[in-house]
């Protein structure tokens, strides 16, 4: 059996530089949130340079979550040039979600 | 079949004489010593943002794809579609997950996801089920892109008995089979970017003529039964159609890059920093599936299936004939020729990568750990040569004698195996919290149930899972997965042993050298 107090936190920290849950929550708890999407890293004192507004990967939720809900965009109209909306929603939302990614990237990498 | 058409079988050989000329001359570009096996086999991981965007571009999207897509499009309509949220969804997955698995993997020389697995768990047996579900899922798919070969090779109109009926497809597979041999991951790197262009174009130029022809775009949706245009709505109690599209999606996202050929891809890039640039960049190419995916409303708003001159190819192909003869149908017979070689270049380059993924994956994860436990480089890069040589030869042995039919039903099977490498790999990335016995018992548990399910729906990719007087339809490989995953979460407290877990690799490997 476990010999730690709590086999789901992990005994590593430090073993998860990527995506963290808890940044976003402690940015929302502290309101904190709204300044992390206009772009706390370049204001801040300096910051480890990886932990810059992680909250950006939100973005990838919006991705995800309109991708994969198809009572949002089964539908013909609004067409466009004849094509039904649910073929040309799908076709920009992959244009919005390369934008979306791209903007991840610069965030981050920033 | 029908006669021969000359310009167009003249322009589809220039064009494949100038690939194998390309895929020789890869030998000496970027220079590296291709008797080592990263060198053959990655590429020396040398690409940067644009060559991955070619190869990575070249790599997933087969030319089967481009066949299979519209052909579901003809035959069964919006669903077909689906490859479109799959292809959105991929790329943050590729964009957080695998920059990661590309820094440890280079800090300490891994070239497959089993020598990950073994280096990260500690289990040559967890590495063993890695590797080899790797090979069964890629084997099935290497037929298929014969079959895009095929397909073209027909609508040509070349054929014969017996050998000579088969003798292009069996010229098409020497030629790469010798370059990939010569030039290792090299050749599909170069040949990709020739390959990509000729699509973009066919693409492109498909979509902007064909719909002026045929009167507008709205004539042509108002040509399909009204049942084809969009998703069915789900009856009372059930998800129907919506969750088999949603599922089918995210499923075939989480699956794609575990495919061996898919990880060789992103292993050969330069830096993590040109696959993050990349997940940005590649959508390009899903905008350009989506827009193939429409060439099969095409077709059928064409009328191509009920044309007597490409009855022959619809009885040999079925649907998959739909979008050369929409081409034929459509364009004089010089752009024939270009469309044709895209389709059918586009099947040698993942051809190539995926059999060059599989070489990898025998002779380091089960050669190597098995067989012969020390050999030199040389020796290795010998080997892998002449597996990715055997491998190739079984693809060309199988789809000859055996119904291309058994190659789908397989590949289809190859989806719901692979997937089950996902909590070893991808969030292997992440944490060594699970115990590696208890990863080993979750695929177990993951291929079985899912080859189970597979055969209990018919070989169909949905299974109706029967829940509280509701019925949801999905994707086999998305329910399997979440069972190998309880099981995983769930021994792992139970089988870990005191101490600190095996585990050859560090935090500070998973990150990016400071520049």
């Amino acid at each position: 059996m476990a010999s730690r107090e709590n086999p789901w936190v992990p005994e590593r920290f430090d073993a998860y530089p990527g995506f963290m849950w808890s940044n976003v929550s402690h940015d929302l708890a502290n309101g904190n949130l709204g300044r992390t999407l206009r772009g706390r890293a370049r204001m801040s004192a300096p910051r480890p340079s990886r932990a810059g507004g992680r909250a950006w990967y939100l973005l990838f939720l919006v991705q995800f979550a309109v991708a994969l809900y198809p009572p949002l965009y089964n539908k013909i109209e609004p067409t466009l040039w004849g094509i039904p909306f649910f073929y040309w929603f799908q076709l920009a939302w992959v244009l919005v979600s390369a934008v979306l990614t791209a903007i991840v990237y610069f965030m981050r990498a920033r | 079949m029908a006669q021969v058409d000359w310009i167009a079988l003249l322009v589809f050989v220039a064009l494949f004489a100038f690939i194998t000329w390309l895929g020789f001359a890869a030998a000496h570009w970027r220079k590296g010593d291709l008797d080592q096996l990263h060198e053959w086999g990655l590429g020396g991981r040398r690409f940067g943002t644009l060559i991955t965007w070619f190869l990575v571009g070249g790599d997933l999207y087969t030319a089967y794809t481009f066949i299979a897509v519209p052909a579901l499009a003809f035959g069964q309509g919006a669903v077909a579609f689906f490859a479109v949220p799959y292809t959105i969804v991929i790329y943050p997955l590729l964009f957080l997950a695998f920059p990661r698995l590309w820094n440890v993997c280079h800090r300490h020389g891994y070239i497959t996801a089993g020598d990950f697995v073994h280096g990260r768990f500690g289990n040559r047996w967890l590495a063993l089920a890695v590797s080899v579900t790797g090979l069964i899922a890629t084997m099935p798919y290497i037929a298929l892109q014969l079959v895009g070969i095929q397909v073209v090779i027909g609508a040509l109109g070349i054929s014969g008995t017996g050998l000579a009926a088969d003798l292009p497809l069996i010229i098409a597979f020497g030629v790469l089979a010798a370059f990939t041999f010569s030039s290792g991951l090299r050749a599909p790197a170069s040949i990709a970017i020739v390959k990509d262009i000729l699509i973009y174009i066919t693409a492109f130029a498909a979509v902007i003529v064909v719909p002026i022809e045929l009167g507008g775009f709205g004539k042509i949706f108002a040509a399909l039964p009204s049942k084809m245009v969009l998703l069915a709505r789900p009856a009372e109690h059930t998800t129907g159609a919506y969750s088999a599209y949603a599922t089918l999606a995210l499923g075939s996202a989480f699956a794609l890059f575990l495919y061996p050929h898919s990880l060789t891809g992103i292993l050969s890039a330069s830096s993590g920093h040109a696959i993050r640039r990349n997940a940005a960049l590649l959508p390009g190419y899903s905008f350009m599936l989506g827009l193939l995916a429409l060439l099969g409303f095409f077709a059928f708003a064409a009328g191509v299936g009920s044309l007597p001159q490409y009855a022959p190819g619809f009885k040999q192909f079925g649907a998959n004939f739909a979008v050369p003869a929409l081409i034929m149908h459509s364009f004089p017979s010089w752009f024939v020729g270009i469309a044709f070689a895209a389709i059918g270049i586009g099947a040698l380059v993942p051809a190539a990568i995926m059999s060059i993924a599989a070489a990898n994956l025998y002779t380091r994860n089960i050669h190597r750990e098995f067989f012969h436990r020390n050999p030199s480089d040389r020796e290795e890069a010998r080997l892998a040569k002449w597996v990715s040589m055997v491998v190739k030869l079984g693809a060309l042995v199988f789809i000859l004698f055996v119904p291309t039919k058994y190659a789908i039903e397989l590949q289809l099977l190859g989806g719901i195996w692979i997937i089950q490498t996902l909590p070893a790999v991808m969030l292997g990335v992440y944490t060594r919290w699970f115990d590696d016995r208890a990863l080993l018992i979750g695929w177990a548990a993951g291929m079985l149930a899912g080859t189970w399910m597979a055969f209990a729906s018919e070989l169909k990719p949905a299974y109706a899972l029967h829940l509280g007087g509701w019925t949801f339809p999905g994707y086999t490989a998305l329910y399997t997965l979440v069972l190998n995953l309880l099981l995983a979460v769930v021994l792992t407290p139970v089988l870990r042993t005191q101490g600190a877990p095996r585990d050859a690799t560090r935090p500070e490997d998973y990150r990016a050298l400071a520049r």
